[in-house]
């Protein structure tokens, strides 16, 4: 069920609309791991700016908490001497982030109307999903750096 | 000692910048990782103790060396002639001061945090004795030659901020000090021409690199010679900006008067954006006559200098090319919105039709216009010398050669590009353009260095005494990494800045 949220303060239109679009853009360079890397805190930074602005709750507990987990499960197969599940959990958490981040989108509707909505929230997901790459990529590399001393 | 209100004045702004303290933090941290990272190397048997101590220590000096340079010179080539352009000189001429009073004053004022830095370094140094190799001696001839460099520098930046009115000029006299007198007249003076070695002594009795080129054994310099002709030529070129300040700051020599093909160039550009109003164009053929004298010093010094300056001058002329056009586009970017914004202009500006999108634009089409031509004659060198690379050898051997042009040269054009964003934001930011444009280097070209630097030397720990690709491939992927890093997210945080806060950035004091 959609939630109809309060009117936020009044908020300029074409700056919203601009900075969707380059949340957007952001969140397409953050999805390369490694190369994407500042590029995808600009895009979450945006992003929950954008939600701030826009009057949206910023719910990042889910997103957070299923981080946490996920890199707790890495550590503990990589002390396993198991890099497979590793790569296995940084999919699923792409994907189970992804679900979040749209079910989210679905479900709360901005008292602001901001037509390139969608572009934020795809700049964020992809952001994320940049993210999570990379630091399975820093981690694996890190451990393999101290299992072949 | 009537210059100490002056200084007392200057240290009283700088403490007050968190700069002043994060500057001292992270070069001390720099040297003293650094340091750890070859006491490491020295003790686990990658390398015998005492060559680590003297890798270490030349590294060390070679790095404390150039901050010391470009610090020394950045920070001083606009001092007096920013004030010159606010009109804050002539009222220092109302009180009881002199001209040596303002030149010292100002000399110790921005010589302060770059002395900060180095006596954070001096303790890093000490771990190079620890492992041999390097003497008690060697550290004190360093320590006098670097700080001798800063001294050295800052007087000629202070002549030459006294000497021109506009920034541009101030930057650009600077940065070619800086590169002559700094980088290229200590590697060309110690290549051994025959018939030359005394030509080559007196030069390098005459810069402060001496110093520290006399701990080598290939050069036959005095160690005092060196240190004494360099402090003294400073203190000339204080005494020389002493004598030229109460006569320069006159209004009736202020801005010699634009050229008419400036003019011109100025209304061709399009209607739309404001071109004349954010700034002058710089002149291409300056940059490119600079590029091209490199292009023939690096000639020379690979014609007459040993095997090793043959085998290295192709990839230092493509390095040292792309570098100078790095300094350029983070210079001109800096000083684009720089002055504007601390006269009042931009907020003027501001006022118009114009907004901040088309001003933005206006700055980038200058930015262009100022480097297109040097851009394309460092890209027409860098194929000119891949073409004699195949030519030498059409074995194909050439292909790893070709592959790392290309990548360098594309590396270029992402950095030139973050350089112009980051420049244009510290400029508006800072309201100086000597500031503005150190800073985009730093946090552009030098911080991902530093990572890097920073990584390797934690990946030593965890892993003393390997270098197979286990280890190898994550340093380089996390060097890879904090390079992207450090473009992307400050090009992408300048970008953000601009257009979402220009006005307020614009309207600061």
């Amino acid at each position: 069920m959609k939630t109809l949220l309060p009117v936020p303060p009044s908020v300029d239109r074409v700056r919203m609309i601009r900075r969707s679009m380059r949340c957007f853009v952001f969140g397409v360079v953050g999805a390369v791991p490694l190369f994407g890397l500042g590029t995808a805190f600009l895009a979450l930074r945006l992003q929950r700016e954008l939600a701030r602005e826009t009057g949206v709750p910023a719910r990042a507990a889910w997103m957070d908490g299923s981080s946490v987990i996920a890199f707790a499960l890495m550590l503990f197969f990589l002390l396993l001497d198991q890099a497979g599940p590793v790569l296995a959990l940084a999919f699923l958490l792409c994907a189970v982030q992804g679900l979040l981040l749209f079910r989210q989108y679905r479900l709360t509707e901005p008292a602001d109307w901001n037509p390139a909505r969608h572009l934020a929230w795809w700049g964020a997901g992809l952001a994320h999903a940049g993210l999570n790459l990379s630091s399975t990529i820093i981690i694996l590399g890190v451990w393999a750096a101290i299992r072949n001393p | 000692m009537n210059f100490l209100p002056i200084v007392h004045r200057e240290m009283l702004a700088a403490a007050r910048k968190p700069m002043t303290y994060y500057s001292r933090c992270l070069t001390g941290l720099v040297a003293f990782a650094t340091g750890l990272g070859f006491v490491f190397a020295g003790y686990n048997r990658v390398m015998t103790a005492s060559s680590a101590g003297q890798v270490a220590f030349g590294l060390l000096a070679a790095g404390a060396y150039f901050l010391m340079a470009a610090q020394g010179m950045l920070l001083t080539c606009d001092c007096v002639s920013l004030e010159k352009r606010e009109g804050t000189l002539g009222l220092l001429f109302l009180t009881d001061l002199n001209g040596f009073d303002i030149v010292a004053g100002k000399l110790a004022a921005q010589v302060s945090r770059s002395l900060y830095c180095l006596m954070a370094a001096f303790p890093a140094f000490g771990f190079c004795i620890l492992l041999g190799g390097v003497g008690l001696g060697d550290f004190v001839l360093v320590a006098l030659g670097l700080l001798n460099t800063l001294f050295f520098f800052a007087s000629l930046g202070v002549l030459i901020s006294v000497c021109v009115w506009r920034e541009r000029t101030a930057m650009g006299w600077g940065g070619l000090a800086l590169l002559v007198l700094g980088v290229l007249l200590p590697i060309l003076v110690t290549i051994p021409i025959i018939g030359l070695t005394h030509a080559s002594t007196f030069l390098l009795a005459l810069i402060p690199a001496g110093t520290l080129l006399a701990l080598t054994p290939a050069t036959r310099i005095s160690p005092a010679l060196s240190l004494l002709v360099p402090h003294a030529l400073g203190w000339l070129f204080i005494g020389a900006a002493s004598w030229l300040v109460p006569r320069s700051w006159t209004p009736a020599t202020k801005v010699p008067p634009s050229r008419p093909a400036r003019a011109t160039r100025q209304a061709n550009s399009p209607a739309s954006v404001p071109t004349p109003w954010v700034s002058e164009p710089a002149n291409p053929l300056l940059t490119t006559a600079l590029l091209a004298i490199i292009c023939a010093l690096v000639l020379a010094a690979a014609l007459l200098g040993p095997a090793w300056m043959k085998a290295s001058a192709m990839p230092a002329t493509i390095l040292l090319l792309h570098s100078v056009l790095k300094y350029q586009a983070a210079s001109q970017a800096g000083r684009m919105l720089a002055g504007k914004r601390r006269s009042g202009e931009l907020e003027m500006l501001l006022t118009t039709p114009y907004d901040e999108d088309e001003i933005l634009r206006g700055c980038f089409y200058q930015l262009i216009r100022s480097l297109y031509w040097p851009t394309l004659f460092a890209l027409g060198v860098d194929l000119t010398l891949v073409i004699l690379d195949w030519w030498k050898d059409w074995s194909g051997n050439s292909w790893g050669w070709t592959i790392l042009v290309a990548v360098e040269v594309v590396w270029m054009l992402v950095n030139l590009y973050s350089l112009s964003w980051v420049g244009l934001f510290q400029g508006i930011k800072l309201g100086n353009p000597a500031k503005a444009a150190g800073r985009a280097i730093f946090l552009v070209m030098l911080l991902p260095w530093v990572l890097g630097i920073g990584f390797a030397g934690l990946a030593a720990v965890l892993a003393p005494g390997n270098s197979g690709p286990e280890v190898v491939f994550p340093v380089a992927a996390i060097f890879v990494g904090s390079l992207a890093f450090c473009n992307f997210y400050f090009t992408g945080s300048a970008i953000n800045e601009l257009r979402d806060g220009f006005r307020s950035w614009a309207a600061r004091s």
